[in-house]
């Protein structure tokens, strides 16, 4: 994001960089075949069975499976558990171990096959049981005997695995979403459930999918962050903790097989609990393994309270409105103001800032609602615009004016934009004067934004209000987070009940001790999480899906009008995609920002950062500490007559950061408070102690979670002092903790530029990331290694890999030039020039791509190769690299 | 779990999967066995895809009220006869439910009367 010099007035401004914006479009998927209403009956409920299993695996690159545990529950009862092995894989010792240690321990002991056919099919299948594992898309890939590319709309992009050497078993098909979520899911078998008899009396049993339920991922969706297994089940309190171990990939030993079977036991007893956990919400429409993350979790509770989608409710809505309303997204306000010096601050942040703009806005009714009405309201909104101020956006009636489009020619008004600052291949989104002879779409909010940091109004070209229609008919209340409290829809505001319940659960909370605490924290925390998970990101939730081929569709864009693009990827909006309410809320959130920002300048305050729900205010040399707070309480106190909830206080909220600590623990003594910037989302809070070195208190991790941690925290330098709060605290790890301590001593100390990092000695190796073999392209990249290898020795899908990030050696960044051709893509040469300048006509979403790269197999590494690929896109593997030797 | 139970335990499986539920129950005598409940259609499998669970017995004798029904039409039933074969079908199954009340209501009074009967002996 750009940043920019703290702003003076219009003429102040000098030069203009000329940049193309680019406008968020919409591109509505194919409407979806009529399915027949026997096929979308869903009876694939699961029964009490369930089988939970883990796997051991070599540690070269194959990974290929050791042995694995197994458990077979039947409701609560344990009804079978057992090892199986690869007699592959394990020495004729390492199987007689096994052998004695299930003949001690009472187990069974079977080979790969015979687990898969008689235990994951026999019975896990058969009886439609549960599967649970922690990460369970490495243990599936581990029994697998082939795999290949998924097909289906759903699963496209991911992987099938063939598990049993009967053809007749179905597939299992995985689809990874992210470092915590995977779809997984068996395939149609080939053998139907139903006879013809049943078939032709209506009977018909549609396809057994299974019920996958991976541990990480219902426990990053309950608790909102990762976990290892030994983390959850420290963190969950469960009755059988996971043993540590350094065996993997050493010979066998009995104590290996205990951490084994420890992990299975750990995993259903961290199953178990997040079950009853789930269960506390009452979605008696949701199970738990329809659960991928928190906002599935906000989707359930929708769909429990009778709330159907929009789209579902709407479906004529005009993508024209559709295009012209997603032109208008931009994500949260992020941004640096004061780089890389190191000022006083006071960091604040709002009290639940998208559940308070929704509540303020009164966007409730819109997701309960039939659909949406529009209307042109060009006038009232410019005599709105003239007349707002301040004091009129202290007024929460006025918060519910803001429902509203508006067509600007902007002329020096600050909007945010997103465009390619940088050299980098991304759009970045920055808040910038702007100038643009092409009218753009805004938020009312943004409009308004603008006048406060510029002065002026914007110049209104067109306004469209929006309004909710009447509400659904069948709505119904439920009871939420498992506790008393029932909601209504239809009178309620969901967001406001939700924040208001769990700021009662936290006053309780104080008083509360022994297991009623645990209670009410974890009430605390699901609220927390529904409410986030409900108040933005399924408005806007658009899922990416590769396309079987290239395809035509039909794009909307600012100006309403239609244009064909070629795509190879598709967008198919999530089941409550509403993107009005998200541009609405997100559009609130910058102006509360934009509010903050005149208010600081207003009592002479400066600010040094700001990032989406937060900003941290700079004390301006001349004003003494003390002056300082009472000017940012008075910022803070502004906000009193907007806060929404019963418990009253400001919105905006001076942050536990700011206070002194004593024994690790908060006091209520102010203690000076020092920031360092370095861009958006990087930045460090901090004091400093009497000798002058730093005591962090929170920092930012952005860009770092890549890379895997160079030492483990046992070895952490004895040179850096231990963090004086809980690292979860300070929001980052002890290696990224100690990065940052360095940074801040080289910037105290007058050298920024000159960190030293002579402080471990792991850090003059290369940085290295995990990678995961997640889906048949990342897979490809093993191709050549794979040739020839039998598939046990295969690199296979759900592998883990390290790569490493190597110094440059022959050419420094600024020789690097990424470029797209200009030359436009055509399926033939009609029409081509003939002195060899580039096609540029029509709308060139594709352009040529000649020759190979060091992607490619050696065919193609010829200049008549000719390929196309996406404007859009930037790959390494696309243009041009120039290297040069470096000069000293 | 020998072979014999596990094959069982499959065919309840597929059962309670036929059903669309864990806890079947036929809706108006009660009846809980698996093996005797079976998916009805309230319309008729021609005209609408409801299914209510009901025991054989009973499903019998809705089953047999619907041969009373007019005959389709044609191939593809107009939306208006497949209403008219749902209510058809409710009426059915209400009638049967109404004397599965009676029987019930008969049952608990007589039950009630029992009962006070031999707490007057005693």
């Amino acid at each position: 994001m750009k940043t920019r010099k703290p702003r003076q007035t219009v003429s102040d401004r000098v030069r203009h960089d000329k940049l193309e914006a680019h406008i968020r479009a919409f591109v509505p998927p194919p409407k979806p075949r009529k399915l027949s209403r026997k096929r979308r009956q869903n009876s694939n409920n699961q029964s009490d069975w369930a089988l939970v299993y883990d796997t051991e695996s070599t540690t070269d690159a194959a990974q290929s499976l050791r042995f694995g545990v197994y458990q077979v529950y039947n409701g609560q009862q344990l009804h079978e558990q057992g090892i199986f092995y690869d007699p592959d894989t394990l020495s004729a010792s390492e199987q007689s171990l096994l052998q004695a240690y299930v003949a001690k321990h009472g187990f069974k002991l079977r080979t790969k096959a015979e687990f898969v056919d008689e235990i994951f099919y026999g019975t896990a299948y058969d009886l439609r049981a549960t599967i649970v594992g922690f990460n369970l898309p490495f243990d599936l890939a581990r029994c697998a005997v082939r795999h290949g590319p998924a097909r289906g709309k759903t699963m496209r992009g991911g992987f099938t695995l063939q598990l049993s050497e009967d053809g007749y078993k179905p597939r299992v098909q995985l689809k990874h979403i992210s470092a915590r979520n995977a779809l997984i899911q068996f395939t149609k078998p080939r053998r139907r459930l139903d006879t013809r008899r049943m078939r032709k009396q209506g009977m018909d049993i549609p396809p057994r999918r299974g019920a996958f339920i991976d541990v990480k991922t219902i426990a990053a969706a309950h608790f909102s962050r990762s976990f290892t297994l030994g983390e959850l089940a420290e963190f969950s309190g469960i009755r059988h903790r996971k043993l540590s171990t350094d065996e993997h990939g050493g010979p066998l030993t009995e104590a290996y097989i205990d951490y084994a079977v420890r992990d299975v036991l750990a995993t259903w007893e961290c199953h178990c609990l997040l079950s009853e956990k789930f269960d506390t919400h009452g979605l008696s429409q949701s199970r738990l393994s329809q659960i991928l993350s928190e906002a599935s979790l906000g989707k359930a509770h929708l769909k429990e309270m009778g709330i159907r989608p929009w789209r579902e409710m709407q479906p004529d809505f005009p993508d024209r409105l559709n295009g012209i309303i997603m032109s208008t997204y931009y994500g949260g306000r992020a941004e640096v103001h004061l780089r890389r010096v190191n000022p006083l601050v006071v960091y604040c942040d709002f009290l639940s800032m998208y559940p308070s703009a929704c509540t303020l806005m009164h966007l409730w009714p819109f997701v309960i609602a039939k659909g949406i009405k529009w209307r042109e309201n060009t006038k009232e909104v410019r005599k709105i615009l003239k007349h707002i101020d301040l004091d009129e956006l202290q007024k929460p009636k006025t918060w519910k004016k803001l429902k509203t489009l508006i067509q600007v020619l902007p002329d020096d008004d600050i909007f945010p934009v997103r465009a390619n600052y940088g050299s980098g291949p991304q759009a970045t989104i920055g808040l910038n004067y702007v100038k643009s002879r092409t009218p753009l779409w805004y938020t009312l909010a943004d409009c308004i934004a603008s006048k406060l940091l510029t002065g002026k109004c914007p110049k209104i070209q067109r306004a469209i209000t929006f309004e909710p229609k009447e509400a659904q008919d069948d709505l119904k209340p439920m009871t939420i987070a498992g506790g008393d409290h029932r909601v209504d829809p239809r009178s309620d505001d969901f967001f406001k009940c939700i924040i208001d319940r769990r700021n009662e659960v936290k006053e309780k909370l104080k008083s509360a001790t022994g297991p009623a605490r645990d209670r009410l924290d974890s009430e605390q925390l699901a609220l927390k999480i529904l409410a986030n998970a409900t108040s933005y990101g399924i408005f806007v939730e658009l899922n990416v899906e590769e396309l079987e081929d290239r395809e035509q569709r039909l794009c909307y864009g600012p100006n309403g009008k239609p244009f064909p693009i070629w795509t190879t990827k598709g967008e198919e909006p999530g089941r409550y995609f509403h993107p009005l309410l998200a541009t609405l809320i997100t559009g609130a959130a910058r102006l509360m920002l934009a509010i903050t920002e005149t208010l600081a300048i207003k009592h002479g305050l400066n600010w040094a950062f700001c990032d989406t729900d937060s900003m941290a205010f700079a004390k301006p040399e001349t004003m003494d500490q003390r002056q300082f707070v009472d000017a940012v309480q008075k910022v803070c106190d502004w906000f009193v007559p907007l806060n929404p909830y019963n418990k009253k206080g400001s919105l905006l909220k001076i942050e536990d950061a700011n206070y002194q600590l004593r024994n690790g623990k908060r006091t209520n003594k102010f203690a000076p408070l020092y920031c360092l910037a370095i861009s958006a989302k990087r930045y460090v809070l901090f004091n400093l102690n009497q000798q002058g070195r730093p005591i962090i208190r929170k920092a930012s991790a952005h860009g770092l979670g890549q890379y895997l941690a160079p030492y483990k925290d046992k070895d952490a330098p004895k040179s850096i002092p231990k963090p004086q709060t809980d690292l979860k605290t300070i929001g980052v790890d002890r290696w990224q903790y100690d990065l940052w301590y360095q940074i801040i001593c080289a910037v105290v100390d007058g050298h920024p530029d000159q960190v030293d990092l002579s402080y471990h000695p792991n850090l003059k190796l290369p940085a290295a990331c995990r990678y995961g073999a997640t889906s048949p392209r990342l897979l490809k990249w093993f191709e050549s290694y794979n040739k020839n290898r039998s598939y046990g020795d295969q690199v296979k899908p759900f592998n883990f890999m390290i790569a490493f990030q190597a110094k440059p050696i022959l050419a420094d960044d600024a020789d690097i030039e990424l470029v797209v051709p200009q030359d436009c893509y055509a399926d033939n040469y009609n029409q081509a020039s003939t002195n060899g300048s580039a096609r540029t006509d029509g709308d060139c979403p594709l352009r040529v791509v000649r020759g190979g790269s060091w992607t490619s197999p050696a065919r193609d590494l010829r200049s008549a190769t000719r390929k196309w690929d996406s404007s859009t896109d930037r790959y390494n593997w696309l243009g041009f690299r120039i290297g040069r030797t470096l000069s000293q | 779990m020998n072979d014999r139970e596990k094959e069982q335990e499959r065919r309840k499986q597929r059962a309670f999967e036929r059903l669309g539920t864990n806890n079947p129950r036929c809706v108006h005598c009660g009846e809980k066995d698996w093996r005797t409940l079976e998916p009805h259609h309230l319309a008729g499998k021609d005209f609408d895809d409801f299914k209510a669970i009901e025991c054989r017995n009973c499903h019998r004798k809705l089953s047999d009220a619907q041969k009373d029904h007019p005959k389709k039409s044609s191939s593809s039933p107009d939306p208006m006869e497949c209403i008219g074969h749902f209510l058809l079908g409710l009426a059915d199954f209400l009638v049967l439910l109404i004397e599965k009340l009676r029987e019930f209501g008969a049952d608990l009074i007589a039950r009630a009367n029992r009962s006070r009967k031999s707490e007057v002996r005693s």
